[in-house]
């Protein structure tokens, strides 16, 4: 596999907040490097539209550390749940264009968590195809109705 | 099989089977995440995937016990029941088609012809060559002939299970029958092993979907995806804290074993052994051997049935010393911990079955 956007690379952060220039003491260094890393990512959203993910289970995060990186991106407007084979759950952030998306199986087992900076997550857009199928679905209904049957 | 339905592509089999876009784009982000790739990789996949034609796929068993396709029908990672077998046209596994006997040796035939230079081999099962090979015959030709045979067409093998990637039990001592690996036999074509005794079910159906999008993945000195077979089980056993304050279990009901101490002294292989057990578990992320109390074997290892002595006897020493720094597996096991990835089970396998027998009337028709 060919990384070629430095977004590309996982990332994985080391060191401690004392060197990467903490000052509260409490929010660790990975932290402040992630957080850094998802400004640049928020950069180049508003200035090029291009969108950006992180995995969040590839970083060498403790529970707690989870949980001061939500606290830091705090809680936004929208929150969307999608019942795609298991439940997904897409929440923006305080920041916006920051989006929290987690993935379910049927058996409500985690199967992946990004942090996604984005207008909005790829698996929320409607696929044009489909559109296209239901126009088709709805076309073939309709003529059912006209000819005498029942729309239901 | 018609021309047609060779051409096929994934997207066209998933439309007709009524998979979602959503639902396809999530198996493609969990895929990416559970092989560790960059999150903008289930992009790549999820494009690559629906314009690849299914690749069609030989699934031949050798000196086997079926445990390896055990446990792959058991499989459905990450979470899209039957995904695997949407992308890939299964033509032919004895084990699962309706066909038999002199039909299943034509259908073997037709399928090579037909994708010659093109198709996937799956293999489990050691090979024989003691003999001449006699040891295991199907149809009045040898293993290793209906391999040697079936090989040179492929596009690439992949060794399901540690008897067809490194020798397994049916090499064990005295390997009365002169078992070996595919890769005694087979040296000219690209070969992935997906080594365990039996693999871990995500573990070789990511392994493939990461063939059909991106082709060979990245392998270690023993051609195991790296993905899954870079750590080893100790490098992200959640015991590992009492192995390095030196608390041991000494016997199978002491107060160590109660309190969860590491196995190491009652002969735990973890040290050694290359897998995604501690990761990724078994049955639907429930739980590993280590979890329920025994020490690991090393079943995905070669020689694994005889290299330590006994599965009971603590590794020597020197074997262990190395094993990645605690820091970086602390790391490692904290960031894997966070989710185990999915493994559930084909709940229909009936469905499974279905597709081999439709596949197989339809080659008939
Ligand atoms: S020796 Fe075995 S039980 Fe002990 S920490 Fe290593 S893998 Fe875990
Ligand atoms: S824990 Fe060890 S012996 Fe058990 S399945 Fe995993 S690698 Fe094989």
């Amino acid at each position: 596999m060919i990384a070629r956007r430095l977004s590309d690379i996982p990332v994985k952060v080391e060191g401690d907040a004392s060197k990467t220039g903490s000052t509260t003491g409490t929010v660790g260094g990975g932290l402040i490097a992630i957080l850094r890393e998802i400004t640049e990512m928020l950069e180049r959203l508003a200035r090029y539209d291009e969108s950006a993910a992180i995995d969040l289970r590839s970083l060498p995060f403790s529970p707690s550390d989870y949980q001061s990186l939500r606290e830091s991106l705090g809680t936004g407007e929208v929150e969307i749940t999608l019942n795609v084979d298991g439940i997904s759950r897409v929440r923006e952030t305080g920041f916006a264009g920051v989006w929290w998306v987690e993935h379910r199986s049927p058996d409500d087992e985690l199967l992946a968590v990004l942090l996604e900076i984005t207008n909005i997550p790829e698996i929320v857009v409607t696929n044009r195809d489909e559109v296209a199928r239901s126009a088709n679905r709805l076309r073939d209904r309709l003529s059912i109705h006209t000819a005498g049957g029942n729309i239901q | 099989m018609t021309t047609a339905k060779r051409l096929e592509t994934i997207e066209d089999v998933l439309t007709a089977n009524g998979v979602s876009r959503r639902t396809f784009l999530k198996f493609c982000i969990s895929t990416a995440s559970f092989m560790a790739l960059a999150p903008s990789m289930s992009t790549v996949i999820a494009k690559e995937l629906l314009k690849a034609r299914r690749p069609s796929v030989i699934y031949l068993s050798f000196q086997e016990c079926t445990g390896c396709l055990e446990s792959l029908t058991r499989s459905y990672t990450p979470s899209v029941e039957n995904m695997i077998f949407n992308m890939v046209s299964l033509d032919y596994d004895d084990t699962l088609m309706a066909a038999a006997g002199k039909q299943s040796e034509e259908a073997l035939d037709t399928v090579i012809k037909e994708n010659y230079g093109h198709y996937m081999m799956v293999v489990d099962g050691a090979v024989p060559l003691g003999n001449g090979g006699v040891y295991n015959t199907q149809g009045g030709k040898s293993a290793v002939q209906i391999l040697t045979d079936s090989a040179k067409g492929a596009a690439a093998i992949v060794c399901v299970g540690t008897c067809s990637s490194f020798g397994g039990i049916p090499l064990a001592h005295p390997n009365p029958t002169g078992a070996v690996p595919v890769s005694d036999i087979i040296t000219d074509k690209p070969i992935i092993n997906v080594s365990g005794c039996p693999p871990i079910p995500a573990v070789i159906t990511s392994t493939l979907v990461h063939y059909v999008t991106l082709g060979v993945p990245a392998l270690d000195a023993h051609h195991r995806p790296l993905a899954f077979f870079g750590n080893t089980i100790h490098d992200r056993c959640y015991r590992r804290p009492f192995f390095d304050e030196g608390k041991f279990a000494k016997t199978f009901d002491d107060e160590g074993a109660r309190n969860g101490w590491c196995l190491y002294e009652l002969g735990c292989k973890g040290p050694t052994t290359y897998n995604a057990c501690a990761t990724t578990k078994w049955n639907e992320g429930t739980s590993f051997p280590i979890e329920s109390g025994h020490p690991c074997l090393g079943c995905s290892e070669p020689n694994f049935w005889d290299r330590n002595g006994s599965f009971y006897a603590p590794l020597a020493a020197g074997l262990i010393s190395s094993v990645a720094p605690i820091g970086e597996a602390a790391g490692a096991g904290a960031a894997a911990g966070v989710g185990t990835a999915a493994l559930s089970r084909l709940r229909n396998r009936a469905k499974v079955r279905q597709r081999a027998t439709e596949k197989q009337t339809s080659k008939e028709e």
